[in-house]
This record gives structure tokens, sequence and C-alpha cells, in this order.
């Protein structure tokens, strides 16, 4: 089976490389899972040049993050899986190859009937998306949710789940011609943030006939968090679960004060790792679910097979909204869509 | 009578202005009271000058949050209290002023002691109260950490946490007023240089790597984030002013990693959740603590009425040029 290695820490090109290894053998409670398809994620290109803020071992290594694939091999003591079931493998383990080894009770079971592409891309964006809706958002059906990022790739997943348990988003873009796609997504209100605090809560208390909205979802951190605190009622609470904007979330004192607001951040690791086994199989059936019946679906700008690491890397590379899409690697021809 | 009279917003020399006005009479269910002493808060200032989000909605207004006088005249039907009796009136009467009409049933009686401490009672008083009631509640002798503890209602807090057997850390940016607070109960006072490293490293020294659960900041900006920082996993900051006049700021480090969250306060919604009898309960025992110097402010300056900009003035700076607390002493 073919592994695309990392040989040192640099540019792709010259720090990837593809190796012909042996097929894995499982042991005791491992199966074998033979990838079909991982996303490149901008984490992936960071931890090539030597920065990383994943656990990493030492060079050389198989980069990787998150994908899908089937089992191929199962090892003495397993009964959780059966070869041919779609599964994830756990994440971060390299996952760019063609076959890799894992511990069974880390792998959960990915449906048939979804697009691998989708899938691929859930145990990250996807699983911290839908743990923010189950573990914060306290809203019924009907509810309004404000949230940032709305156009990036997880921001698109939340309007997604949000739509598919009957919420209303008020969604927040900094530039304009995002409407029809979000709106198509299930998306309710589009808000353009032109930072300024008060025209964004009159803008957003126009969209939504001025219904109260108690819960902000921020992916971005900075003062945008701070805006969607302004268009709040209390009491209110701000869910910063991803910080795009790099810079510490800021608040106005005003908006702490007669918003009620609370203040806190999500952490995927800790959201997922509270839950039982029973209910981690719950979260990620329930997101199988959730991509195969379309409420979750991300852009897919190319598919690249290993040999074609430098171009799938430098297209991962490109600003986003020059990429199209995620860029993914297939490792395994499709059943329904062949090479 | 003298009174002050804002007009306009503005700044604080053109905003007010002193003014003779007939003394007034109480109606029914009224009294009036003549005030000893009313504090000057930054709120106070904030509303005269118009800033964002604290502008008076009629002009002109006679300001004043709070103050302490006694009993001028009775209105028809008030038989709670007698002329002569010290009371506060209740928030917000509009106190910068010799002689004030007010409802008699929302006014609270005030015990005899020091005028100038009994005038700030209402405010930081239950700001204090309600900080330590109804975040987090903590066990006694665990540790509570707060920044600005040389304020007025830093320093309410020393003495209230002590009382229910909780220790402080108190976060100071000047040396010299270390030892009042120690004098106060203060646990352990620890200087802040802006240094998140070093106040973290000084906290963790001072506390004996104490786990602290409960933070609280009044002064925002990056002073919030690093409260945040000197709190153990699952800790809350609870943020309660601005005197850094910054918007309150906090990382993902204390958020994500260790779980820390952050609330905002405000006194009038933890009043609105208390029954009437209970905020009379809460300020009978803050007056009766401030009027035997249990609860003691440090008084920066006392003003007559005629110099209130001066009041004013010097109540909107902050740090070692203002000092302390700024009173105005309306008739002398």
């Amino acid at each position: 089976m073919r592994a695309l290695v990392q040989v040192s820490n640099g540019e792709p090109a010259n720090a990837l490389v593809v190796e012909e290894r042996p097929d894995p053998v499982p042991g005791p409670g491992q199966i074998v899972v033979a990838m079909e398809i991982a996303p490149i994620h901008r984490s992936d290109l960071f931890a090539l040049t030597g920065g990383s803020k994943v656990p990493m071992t030492s060079l050389p290594r198989v980069p990787g993050a998150e994908g899908v694939g089937r089992v191929v091999a199962v090892g003495q003591d397993v009964t959780r899986f059966k070869i041919g079931d779609r599964v994830w493998p756990p994440k971060y383990i390299g996952l760019f190859q063609e076959q890799v080894i894992c511990t069974a009770a880390d792998v959960f079971r990915a449906p048939d009937h979804a697009p691998p592409d989708q899938l691929a891309i859930l145990c990250t964006m996807g699983l911290t998306a839908i743990m923010v809706l189950d573990d914060y958002v306290r809203e019924a059906p009907g509810g309004w949710i404000i949230h940032n990022g709305a156009n990036s790739s997880i921001g698109m997943m939340v309007i997604g789940l949000a739509h598919a348990r009957g919420l209303k988003t008020v969604n927040i873009v900094r530039r304009a011609g995002f409407e029809n796609k979000l709106r198509a997504l299930g998306g309710d209100a589009v808000v353009i943030d032109d930072s300024d605090p008060d025209r964004l809560a009159t803008r957003v208390a126009a969209a939504t006939g001025g219904a109260p909205i108690h819960t902000a979802l921020d992916v971005v951190g900075s003062q945008s968090g701070g805006r969607l605190a302004h268009c709040l009622t209390a009491p209110g609470a701000l869910v910063l679960y991803g910080g795009s904007g790099g810079s510490p979330a800021q608040i106005d004192f005003l908006d702490m004060m007669r918003k009620e607001l609370t203040v806190v951040g999500m952490s995927m690791s800790r959201s997922f790792n509270r839950r039982t086994p029973a209910e981690k199989d719950d979260v990620m059936r329930r997101l199988g679910e959730l991509a195969a019946s379309g409420h979750l679906k991300t852009d897919i700008a190319a598919t690249y097979s290993l040999d074609q690491y430098r171009a799938a890397c430098e297209h991962a590379a490109m600003p986003s909204r020059d990429r199209g899409g995620k860029v993914l690697f297939r490792m395994t021809p499709s059943r329904k869509d062949p090479l | 009578m003298k009174a002050v009279h804002h007009t306009a917003h503005a700044e604080i020399r053109e905003a007010v202005r002193i003014v003779d006005l007939p003394d007034p009479v109480p109606g029914p269910g009224e009294i009036v009271v003549r005030m000893e002493a009313a504090a000057v808060h930054l709120a106070d200032v904030y509303r005269i000058t118009g800033r964002r989000g604290f502008k008076s909605d009629n002009l002109p207004t006679i300001p004043g949050f709070e103050g302490v006088g006694r009993v001028a005249a009775l209105g028809a039907g008030v038989t709670q209290f007698k002329v002569g009796d010290r009371v506060f009136p209740w928030w917000g009467a509009g106190t910068f002023a010799q002689m004030i009409r007010t409802s008699a049933d929302q006014a609270l009686p005030a015990p005899e002691g020091d005028a100038q401490q009994l005038a700030l009672t209402l405010v930081n008083g239950m700001t204090a109260v309600i900080l330590l009631e109804d975040f987090r509640t903590l066990s006694p002798g665990e540790w509570l950490i707060q920044n600005g503890a040389n304020s007025n209602c830093g320093r309410y807090l020393i003495v209230l946490a002590k009382e229910k057997g909780l220790k402080t850390c108190n976060v100071v940016r000047r040396r010299e007023v270390m030892d009042e607070l120690y004098a106060l109960g203060a646990d352990r006072v620890v200087l802040d240089d802006e240094s998140p490293d070093a106040l973290e490293a000084r906290v963790k020294d001072a506390t004996g790597d104490a786990k602290i659960r409960l933070g609280f900041d009044m002064v925002a900006g990056a002073a919030t984030a690093r409260i945040a920082r000197c709190l153990t996993t699952g800790g809350l900051v609870v943020n309660y002013g601005f005197i850094s006049r910054e918007p309150v700021t906090i990382h993902f480090d204390e958020l994500f990693r260790k779980d820390v969250s952050l609330v905002g306060m405000s006194t009038g919604r933890g009043m609105a959740k208390r029954s009437a009898e209970d905020i009379r309960r809460i300020y009978a025992k803050l007056s009766a603590m401030i009027g035997a110097g249990q609860l003691k402010a440090a008084i920066a300056a006392a003003y007559p009425i005629d110099r209130a900009v001066e009041a004013f003035e010097q109540a909107y700076k902050t740090g070692a040029e203002r000092d302390g607390k700024v009173i105005i002493l309306p008739n002398g």
C-alpha cells in the first residue's frame, strides 16, 4: 500500500514523498481501514512546515487528520466491525495513506448511503458544529440563534444543523454575495457585518422582525463576537468555538452588563470526551445521517490522488475565497464514482 | 436651596451648573431630605458627559445616585419616619442637592455614623453583596481573586468575603495601597504590572498554588484576561466594571483549554431578583457595618456643592490621580 510521508519540515513539494509500505496486519482489538477520502486542512499544511497545534510524532510521519474508509481486516476480539463496514478512523493517526491500522474501540461506524467526500470532513468541523448545538444551544424549534463566519465551512455546517432542528439562524458575513447560497442551506437571515456594532444590531433586528436572540456562536473571536453579543437580548450567551480571528475575544462592557452575558469556550475534545461511548456513537451516527440527508453539505473544490500531492497541497493552501471549497485526497476509487 | 443642574450632555464644565431652586415641598407619601453627603460615582460622571449607554433621558435633571441625609419635612400619610431621622433616599433620587423630595416608602433608615462613609452604601455595598452571593458558591477557606482591589467595592469585598470565611487575593496596580488593604483584612495583595506571566506567578506564589475558582474584574481590557489566567480549570470571571474604558478581553487559551467562563453583572438586575424584604435586610446589614466602621471607604476629597464641578472632574480620574471616593457635601 502507498503512504504519503513527511520526511522533513518545509514546503510540501520538498517535505513529502509517496512511499510503498507493507499492508498492515491487525493485532488483537485492531482493524485495518482502507482509506477512501481524507481532506487537507490548513492545520495539515501548517504541520508540514514544522509547526503544529495537534499532537505530532517525530519524522518521518504520515500526515492526515481525518477521513473516512472501509474495514479491510479485522483483528482478534473485534466484534464492533466487520470487513466492508464504512468507518471513521480516529483522528490524527496519519490518514494520508491507503491503509491504516486503528484501535477498533476508537473507530466509529459511518453510513454507506452518504457521499464519502462529505463524510470525510465530519470528524473535526462537523463534530464541533453538532456538539456546539447539542451542548450550548437551548433554543426550542422556531427560536433564533446568531453566528458569524456563516460562509466558512464550519459556519455552513452550523446552518444545516440548526435548520435540521428547526432553529432560525441569523448568518453574519463580511461581504455581499452569500445570500442565496446560505439560504439554500436553510439559513434564514443573512446580514453583513461592516464592523459597526450598532449598525449590525439594527440590521439584525430588521432581518428578524425584532425577535429576541439569546445565543451567539462565535467562530471568529476578536471584536466579531463582541458585535454578536451586541445583538443579543438578555440573558445572552456568547459561545466561542473557534478563533479564526486570531486575537482575543473583546466585548463591550455595556453588553457584558446589559445582556447578562455569559462567555464560554467550546473545546471539541472536552465536549466529546465527556460523552459516554453510547453518546459518542450517537453523535457520530446523527452526523452521518445529516450528511446523508443533505443537511450537512460542504463545497468540495477538488479531489486528488496521493501522487498528486504537490498540486493538492498548492490548491489547499489557496485563500478560502479562491479555493472553491475543501480539497481532498482520494485513496481508493469510490464504488459509485470510479476515477 | 442649591442643587446641581445637569442641562446638557457635554464636557463636565459645560454640562452642569449650580442653581438656586425653591425648597421642595413633600406631597402625600413623600419626605423631604436635607442631604448630608452624596457619593460621586464614575457612572454619575458618565451620565453627565453623555457617554454612550449612560445618557440621561430627561434634561435638565438633578443628578446623583445616592447619599444620606435627614428628614426635614413629612408629607401627608407618612408614618414610618419623623423629622430628624437619618435616611438613604432610594437609588437615583438626584442627591446632588441640598434638599430632595423623595418617596417615603422607598427611603431606607440609615444609622448614625460618618455621613461620608454612609453615602456609599447603596451602590458599592449592594454590588459587593451580589458579587459574593450570585455567581459561585465557594467553601470557607477557598480563595477568590479580584482586581481593582483598592476600589471601594474591592475594599468592601475584602471585608465581606472574610466574613464568609473566604480568602482574598487582591490585585492592585500601586504598591503604596498594599498596606491599607492588608489592614482591611486582605489575605494577599499582589502587584499587577500588566504582565500576565508575572501576575500568574505572583498569585501562585501568594496563594500557595491554590485552585482559584472565582475572579472579579472591574478593570476590563487586558486586565480581565489576566484574572482569567490566574483561575483554575472551570473557573469563572465576573466582570462588573470597566475603569480601563476598554472592551472586556479574554483569550482562547482560558476559554478552550481551561474551560474558564466570563459573565457580566448588573447590580440592578441582581436587586430585581431579590424581594423588597431581602434588599432591606441587606441594606440594614451593610449600613450597620459602614456606620460602625467595619466597611470603610477611602475618601479622596469632599466638596461643597458650589464646587461640584471639581468633584466630578476628580471622580472622572482613576488610580493615584483620584485616590479614593469623591463626596459632595450639599449643605457644607
